[in-house]
């Protein structure tokens, strides 16, 4: 399938470059314009990165260092710092982060197991199968996750405060399949759609079973699928603040909760809280990137493709 | 239904019953179940806590009162406030994310080799946790070392005081903040939707003589309207779920400025601790959330088929 719209794509390409792209000339003023407004919307996508990332090299003191209004030169101080791990010392030894981490860990990796093993089952089964209402059942699945997330907690919190789930790391998992499996759902069966039917009828005539088909022709074609909701549902549990903040509770705690947490209200500790802050969102750059390709399909639920 | 089409050639072997099921059916089985536990039955018990005086311990009896909370929501000014600040917040947010998300796609689709590597930088804000993104801006637009103030403050916009303690600087701090991590969103959907629009289209209208401005709204955007109508609504319904930003950088404040009513919601539910309440403030979000979206599908339909 991938081959198939790459190819589609490429003579494509090739006849914009020859007549024109959709609205701009290629002219001389149309580049520079072009290539001014992205450096500028670069700069100011990476700055806050940037100014944070540093800064969680910093002392205090280095970290606090703007100089007066209107001082130009002064934005060097940016770069001016002597590398110091004191920060990440803090906040582990301590704040003492590290079970923080692990619990944002199992949680979302949990969830996102449930979620793509049972949305994978399901999404087949629903990609294939022909059901009397079809159109109600995959409604209500799709609306599942439309719901604001605010809104499901509330019941969720009392539910699980009844059979004793609050504050445990059970607990946050299943809080955190409610929005994975459905997304992890309807985003697989999507590529299980776009599978063509003849390769698991032809399998299925030469004599292997549902199962087999299923697990060794169907799953296989559609793995890249698979591998981006898996790590798009990680993303997204690892992300979560409001779940965790109030599912969580004290005894498992995430990275997103433990941050807040270093706001006090006698001071800010801005100093673990930046280190903190680039622990929690480095790992998630580095899977976005990786599954690049289909992050906008991910996104959209399969609405949109690139 | 254009499923019916593609059955005909299917093996009719291949939804033979199983036990009363098809093999299809049983395999959709546990994912429904347990979608059905977790999202169906806190929804009915959402409406059953919307009607009650819920304890505040657990093991106490709950207490009926009817449509108290209801009546209650629509007397308390916080609530009805919250609604001016939510559509403010949502409204001005969408817009200004519309408009640069569609320049930039833009501008992408007129890079060619370059076009890759740029995108990949530009979507990096997308992965950030909304709690990491507050945290940012917090810091960025603190008065007294916060880099992005001292650029306001030089520049001169900024005379004096706070960003976050300013009543309409805060709401802009809030919007800026989303629209700095949503934009690339827009901007990738926008991207994805422009290499759809049909080159010949476009060469057809060239041929007219159809000027650009009149060949953008003659054939690009008609063309994209679904990608529009699809971005446009995941962003809403995520920007009514997401109350991160908003408790990291302002907790609300300040006076209230910033209290959008899915942030009252959690105030309410879960520092009060009114969870009778919150259910009934929490159903009405829903309803409200549900309704907007499908009106505007339903308008964005209509125009589709005017064209």
């Amino acid at each position: 399938m991938a081959a198939k719209s790459r190819e589609t794509k490429a003579p494509r390409k090739a006849a914009a470059g020859a007549q024109e792209t959709i609205v701009h000339k290629r002219t001389p003023f149309m580049r520079i314009l072009t290539v001014v407004l992205l450096a500028v919307w670069i700069v100011w996508t990476l700055a806050p990165l940037l100014i944070t990332a540093l800064s969680s090299f910093k002392t205090a003191r280095e970290a606090f260092a703007t100089p007066t209004y209107g001082d130009w030169k002064g934005v060097w101080n940016i770069f001016r710092f002597q590398p110091t791990l004191v920060n990440f010392r803090t906040l582990f030894l301590i704040e003492g982060f590290w079970p923080y981490i692990w619990h944002g860990f199992v949680a979302s990796i949990g969830s996102a197991l449930i979620a793509v093993v049972m949305g994978t089952l399901g999404a087949y089964g629903l990609s294939r199968g022909k059901f009397k209402r079809e159109g109600d059942i995959s409604f209500w699945i799709i609306s599942t996750r439309m719901a604001p997330a605010v809104v499901v907690i509330v019941p969720l919190y009392y539910i699980f405060r009844r059979i004793g789930l609050l504050s445990t790391l059970p607990g946050l998992i299943v809080a955190y399949t409610t929005f994975n499996l459905s997304f992890s759902l309807w985003l697989i069966k999507g590529f299980f759609d776009d599978l063509p039917v003849e390769i698991e009828e032809a399998a299925f005539v030469d004599g292997d079973s549902h199962w087999a088909v299923f697990t060794k022709v169907a799953v296989p074609l559609a793995a890249p699928g698979i591998v981006a909701a898996f790590v798009l549902c990680v993303l997204m549990s690892w992300n979560d603040f409001l779940f965790a903040a109030v599912i969580g509770g004290h005894r498992a705690k995430t990275v997103p909760v433990g941050i807040t947490e270093l706001r006090t209200t006698v001071e800010v500790l801005w100093g673990p809280i930046n280190s903190a802050t680039i622990i929690l969102i480095i790992p998630m750059i580095a899977l976005g990137v990786l599954i690049r390709k289909y992050l906008i399909q991910g996104l959209t639920m399969g609405a949109v493709r690139e | 239904m254009s499923k019916k089409d593609t059955n005909a050639r299917e093996l009719p072997a291949l939804h033979r019953k199983m036990f009363g099921m098809s093999f299809y059916g049983w395999i959709l089985m546990p994912a429904v179940i347990l979608l059905a536990f977790i999202t169906l039955y806190p929804c009915f018990w959402m409406i059953v806590m919307s009607l009650l005086k819920v304890s505040t311990r657990p093991g106490m009896k709950n207490e009926f009162v009817g449509l108290a909370n209801y009546a209650g929501l629509f007397k308390d000014s916080l609530f009805l406030q919250g609604w001016v600040i939510q559509g403010k917040y949502v409204g001005i947010s969408l817009v200004v994310e519309f408009i640069l998300g569609f320049a930039i796609a833009l501008f992408l689709n007129n890079l060619k080799r370059s076009a890759n590597v740029i995108t990949t930088i530009v979507l990096v804000p997308m992965m950030i946790a909304p709690v990491a993104v507050g945290f940012l801006y917090l810091y960025l637009f603190n008065s007294s070392f916060g880099w992005y103030y001292w650029f306001l403050r030089s520049i001169g916009i900024l005379r004096q005081g706070s960003i976050l303690g300013d009543m309409n600087w805060a709401v802009a701090a809030i919007i800026i903040a989303d629209v700095w991590e949503w934009t690339p969103f827009m901007a990738l959907i926008f991207l994805a939707g422009l290499k759809k629009v049909p080159l010949d289209q476009l060469e057809a209208s060239k041929c007219d003589g159809a000027p650009p401005i009149r060949r953008f709204f003659d054939v690009v955007l008609p063309n994209m309207v679904s990608v529009i109508v699809i971005g446009v609504l995941i962003r809403f319904m995520d920007i009514m779920r997401y109350i991160d930003t908003i408790f990291v950088m302002t907790t609300g404040g300040p006076a209230g400025a910033t209290k959008t009513v899915s942030y009252y919601l959690f105030d309410v539910a879960f520092r009060f601790f009114d969870l009778g309440r919150g259910a009934a403030h929490g159903f009405v979000l829903l309803l409200v959330t549900i309704i907007i979206a499908q009106a505007f599908v339903n308008i964005m339909k209509k125009k589709g088929v005017q064209r």
